[in-house]
């Protein structure tokens, strides 16, 4: 593929001067099956590597609903009750779940942020596609 | 780029809104537990105000027995 990018090669192969009609449509469509081939196949991965991300994100989603229903049920009804006095014990035990939840939230936005990032890439599969043989060159002949 | 036939990426725009639910979903998630510190932070303080509430009131009840046991010179 001598283009910069696929959308370049199948302008390319419109540009050129063929001998007759039939073979222009004959190349023009063997262009695009074979970038749209190309395309399905980074697509293909992007979706997997979409599906890599929501799956990796399971421990942190159950963190989550742990570190919820503690600081809920445990502490936050308890003391707000009266059925829980906020003595040094209790201290402690919500300085850890503090620690906890923090984090928790620190990576669930990161994990969202991520996959906002995923997304724009799924959304565009043929843009991304051509912007990834722009920025590495290497791989247009692969 | 809208001048050529367009692909067709029907299973990336799936996988696309499918990340973005999800992205929601954890945005959500991460919400609730901010608003469960806050919470809990709101809870700690009510009780603490409770706590001392109640240890005033051990305290005057103490000084005032203390003095109604007191016996006259």
């Amino acid at each position: 593929m001598p283009a910069n990018d696929l959308h370049d090669f199948r302008l390319e192969a419109r540009s050129t001067v063929y001998p007759n009609r039939a073979a222009e449509d004959a190349a023009v469509a063997a262009a695009d099956e074979y970038s749209f081939d190309r395309v399905r196949n980074f697509e293909r991965s992007l979706k997997l590597t979409a599906e890599g991300h929501i799956a990796r994100q399971e421990g942190v989603v159950a963190d989550a609903t742990a570190v919820t229903t503690e600081l809920r049920d445990e502490l936050c009804f308890p003391l707000a009750s009266g059925t829980l006095d906020a003595d040094q014990p209790t201290i402690e035990r919500y300085q850890k779940a503090l620690s906890k939840a923090t984090s928790t939230v620190a990576r669930l936005r990161e994990a969202a942020k991520q996959a906002e990032f995923h997304a724009a890439r799924c959304d565009d599969a043929y843009g991304t596609y051509n912007q990834t043989l722009r920025a590495y060159p290497a791989l247009r002949n692969r | 780029m809208s001048d050529l036939p367009a692909y067709n990426g029907a299973n990336g725009k799936a996988a696309a809104s499918q990340l973005r639910r999800r992205a929601a979903q954890w945005t959500e998630k991460a919400d609730t537990i901010e608003a469960e510190i806050r919470d809990t932070e709101e809870a700690f303080t009510t009780a603490l105000a409770r706590q001392d509430e109640l240890q005033a009131t051990r305290d005057r009840l103490a000084r005032r027995s203390s003095t109604a046991t007191r016996v006259p010179r």
